[in-house]
């Protein structure tokens, strides 16, 4: 009977706390309800021709060449990198250009994927890098003409120090309901939280610092967009690719907590044209 | 039959417990029915809510703290050995294409066992291996000459100059409300007529500044 007292008293104060201070800081570093879905679209636009609003423009990627120098081609799960001798499949990332004419058979640069403008030239033919996703949610209470807010995204630009001088643009996902609430004792870090893995795209610069909310629904996908992320850049020697062998945007996706994320589209396949990858990002119940 | 053995008057005091009882759990029903009603506790809370921007979005900046951040002067210029020069790396020795995929790099000078395996390490028409990394963003080791250039870009109080086991290094802190933007570098070797230095260090890093430098104290081979 004391157990149960104790008890019920636990629960009592739980309730008058939650009425007490509606919308308070506690409620706001909660977990939220719900698992969402965040669909990528490539960050090269090309054209729609399926007229989908969902599905984004096409995109081109461009397979691994046998001789080693060739471009990331594949995107896969975020599970290691599968050794396929004597070529590394290097999964989780992929290198792109947009999809502007229709597919067909022939190289892809010099025909539906042309890169530069006009061909042989050193003028990328789409020049913006863009950060576009879709979002969906199981959680009812999310509807398309009130949705939830799932993500907060963080961008930010600049070249690489230590390794191959490229350029990048990173964006960090960190869940809506726990962005802002960690840090480190040291000062040197503050507004972390649950943080859900990093959309990056390479040889493209844009600002150093930006940042947008990723929405989601449950009836029907939500777009978020930053159309100016960045821009295709020629790169200085050394990153190991430079022009003039084609503007692109290498896409990758870096999630160490493989819990929370996995792929729910695979595309395992070097088709010479797709529509976009996609992941799925539990967003609650523990 | 415990009851009956009571008094009359221990009997009344049971009926009120248990009526004391009855009205609180009651009132919790009622309590948990309004919460999940309300949606003011989880696991009922309701999701916060917002309008999304209309497709096309510039990249804006609303977090206050980075806000100030950029409104102040980017720094550009040498500091302690280093030379920060924004988004521009120092540069290579002369490393002529086409840059060919190697696995021949585990007994390299730039290697270290903080990296991993299955790298993707490039060499130089002429042999020269001029980085290797586990990651774009490293960790990782790099050849350089003429002056240690970082392509660092911030405004001067989030450089910080510091020594590790012996060899120069700075960090640029996180841009605030960016946690995961730590980077740090440390001059491992300069330069000489003959060898090229080295580089070594970590870029966009959710690690304190202390933890980063004990990285790249692993990485050389030091102590902190």
């Amino acid at each position: 009977m004391t157990r149960f007292r104790l008890l019920v008293a636990a629960l009592s104060v739980l309730l008058i706390m939650s009425f007490s201070q509606p919308g308070n800081k506690a409620y706001a570093q909660s977990r939220s309800f719900g698992t969402d879905t965040i669909r990528f679209i490539g960050a090269k636009q090309g054209v729609n021709y399926d007229s989908s609003p969902t599905l984004g423009e096409r995109w081109c990627w461009v397979t691994n060449q046998s001789n080693g120098t060739g471009w990331h081609g594949y995107w896969v799960s975020n599970a290691e990198i599968v050794p396929n001798p004597p070529e590394p499949i290097y999964g989780n990332a992929l290198d792109e250009v947009a999809q502007l004419y229709a597919y067909n058979s022939s190289s892809a640069f010099s025909t539906y994927c042309p890169s530069v403008n006009p061909p042989g030239s050193d003028t990328p033919l789409a020049p913006l890098a863009q950060f576009r996703v879709f979002g969906k949610t199981d959680n009812p209470q999310c509807t398309a003409v009130n949705p939830c807010t799932s993500l907060v995204a963080l961008g930010r630009s600049g070249t690489y120090a230590v390794t191959a001088p490229c350029s990048y643009i990173e964006v960090d996902l960190y869940d809506a309901g726990t962005y802002g609430t960690s840090s480190l004792p040291d000062g040197t870090r503050g507004n972390g939280g649950d943080w859900k893995g990093m959309s990056r795209m390479i040889h493209a610069m844009g600002r150093a610092s930006w940042n947008a909310t990723i929405f989601v629904a449950q009836n029907g996908w939500i777009l978020t967009t930053v159309d100016d992320a960045g821009s295709v850049v020629k790169e200085q020697t050394t990153c190991p690719w430079t022009q003039p062998s084609g503007y692109h945007v290498h896409h990758d996706f870096h999630a160490f907590n493989y819990r929370d994320v996995v792929f729910v589209e695979q595309e395992y396949s070097p088709c010479a044209h797709q529509h976009g990858f996609a992941l799925a990002q539990s967003d609650a119940n523990g | 039959l415990k009851i009956k053995l009571r008094s009359r008057g221990g009997v009344q005091m049971l009926q009120s417990n248990s009526f004391r009882w009855l009205v609180l759990i009651i009132g919790l029903m009622i309590g948990i029915a309004v919460a999940a009603v309300t949606g003011s506790v989880p696991p009922f809370a309701d999701r916060p809510h917002g309008v999304p921007p209309p497709p096309g979005q510039k990249a804006t900046l609303t977090i206050p703290e980075a806000i100030a951040d950029q409104a102040k002067p980017t720094f550009s210029g040498p500091l302690g050995e280093f030379l920060v020069t924004p988004r521009v790396a120092a540069d290579f020795p002369p490393c002529p294409g086409p840059l060919k995929r190697t696995e021949n790099y585990k007994f390299h000078e730039l290697y270290s066992p903080v990296f991993g395996g299955r790298l993707e390490v490039y060499e130089c028409a002429n042999g020269i291996i001029p980085y290797v990394a586990q990651d774009y963003g490293g960790p990782g080791k790099r050849y350089f000459v003429g002056p240690a250039k970082v392509p660092y870009e911030g405004p001067l109080d989030r450089l910080v100059l510091l020594t590790i086991g012996g060899h120069s290094a700075i960090a640029q802190l996180p841009i605030p409300g960016f946690p995961r933007s730590l980077r740090i570098v440390a001059i491992e070797r300069f330069p000489t007529s003959h060898l090229p230095g080295i580089l070594v260090g970590v870029d966009n890093v959710d690690m304190s500044l202390k933890d980063a430098a004990a990285t790249v104290a692993r990485m050389m081979g030091v102590q902190p």
